[in-house]
């Protein structure tokens, strides 16, 4: 057996079933792979980190690896993850996240989460539909495309992840494809690394519900998409924004300091005891 | 450059059949064609001496279903790291043969 198989198979819960419940050629398990050679390079050991997810196909991967692992309720993903940060806040904690747990139900959530610098990485995996439940249509599903509750097209503009927790102040924004796995595996190890509130958006296909329903092919022809469709963020720069229409931008597309939620929160304590004890 | 490789060099690629489910993407995305469908419309290995050894047909599988072992090169490194890289493959084989059916 390889090296990469080998430390894949070293995190692996093998009492689970396997092969695992996503559908043939889902993106998921490209992203699980990414998140495992990303934290077996950083080199954590396994208690150290703890994988929250929410409800959703990709609720479903902590379930199939050996960490402190949470399987909580439907948005509420990144809730869970503050209790488990500021209760310990020696602990890594990892929230992983579809497109309709983190912008949809919990979108009020992410946004604040992102406010506050909470030190936790969210990886949200960007499939543009609610693929276990049926195919309805989410935030993330683009205008004019259609889905099991958007028959004729959907006619609402769809949410930019990435640039929304811009916008909300995320210290660090990385976006990749499941095409690009092992931009994948480096944008998830600095997000890990970084103090704060960090997120990766990962795009992935739905081919069996998403891709069905628009005619979008296979999962090959949805990841070939994905890579023609891509463009490095330094590339990016130099193109004018007509050309970036229709485009999506990968790399990372941030990352700065800001004062981290639980430092911040540990100062207050400080000074609260030596004015209590005066 | 592939024909005057000598045959050690070769890379050696394991398909593990219990947890493919033909999703097709380690042959879409091999650059040289290393890999064919076969009639059930799993990957086999058709043409080995092709391999550039790029590894990414075991990135991109979504079922941790292929392996690529570099044949000389492969063995120094296990050499050298040894223990450090994970569990021995005689743990992890058993396990991994059982799991599926459970």
């Amino acid at each position: 057996m390889s090296e990469v198989t080998k430390l894949i198979h070293k995190y692996l819960r093998h009492d689970k079933k396997f092969p695992h419940v996503w559908c043939p050629g889902c993106g998921i398990g490209i992203m699980l792979g990414a998140l495992i050679r990303a934290i077996d390079r950083i080199g954590y050991e396994k208690d150290e980190v703890v994988l929250v997810s929410g409800i959703g196909c990709s609720g479903r991967l902590p379930v199939y690896v050996d960490f402190n692992t949470l399987h909580t309720t439907h948005g509420r993903a990144l809730t869970f993850a503050t209790g488990v940060k500021l209760a310990k806040p020696s602990l890594k904690v990892i929230v992983i996240m579809g497109d309709g747990d983190a912008v949809a139900i919990g979108g009020n959530h992410f946004i604040h989460a992102a406010r506050r610098n909470i030190d936790v990485t969210a990886i949200i995996v960007n499939n543009s539909i609610y693929g276990m439940t049926g195919g309805q249509y989410s935030p993330t599903t683009p205008y004019g495309m259609r889905s099991s509750t958007t028959i004729y097209s959907n006619i609402e503009q769809d949410f930019k992840i990435s640039e929304l927790a811009v916008t909300a102040g995320a210290v660090f924004v990385g976006r990749g494809t499941v095409y690009h796995a092992k931009l994948l595996d480096s944008l998830i190890e600095k997000a890990i690394l970084k103090e704060g509130f960090s997120v990766v958006e990962v795009i992935s296909h739905c081919h069996t519900q998403y891709g069905r329903q628009n005619r979008l092919g296979t999962a090959v022809e949805m990841m070939e998409w994905q890579r023609d469709n891509a463009v490095p963020v330094e590339k990016a720069a130099t193109m004018k924004p007509e050309e970036l229409q229709n485009k999506m931008v990968i790399g990372i597309l941030v990352n700065k300091e800001l004062p981290v939620y639980q430092n911040e929160y540990d100062k207050i304590r400080e000074r609260a005891k030596g004015i209590a004890g005066r | 450059m592939a024909e005057t490789r000598k045959k050690k060099d070769v890379p050696k690629i394991d398909i593990f059949k219990a947890w493919c489910k033909a999703c097709g993407i380690c042959v879409a995305f091999c650059p040289t064609g290393v890999l064919a469908i076969d009639e059930g419309g799993y990957p086999y290995v058709k043409e080995i001496e092709k391999c550039i050894n790029c590894g990414w047909c075991e990135i991109r599988c979504p079922d941790f279903a292929i392996t690529v072992e570099k044949r000389r090169k492969g063995e120094k490194i296990l050499e050298e790291k040894g223990e450090e890289t994970g569990p021995k493959e005689e743990e992890i084989s058993p396990e991994r043969i059982v799991a599926p059916g459970k």
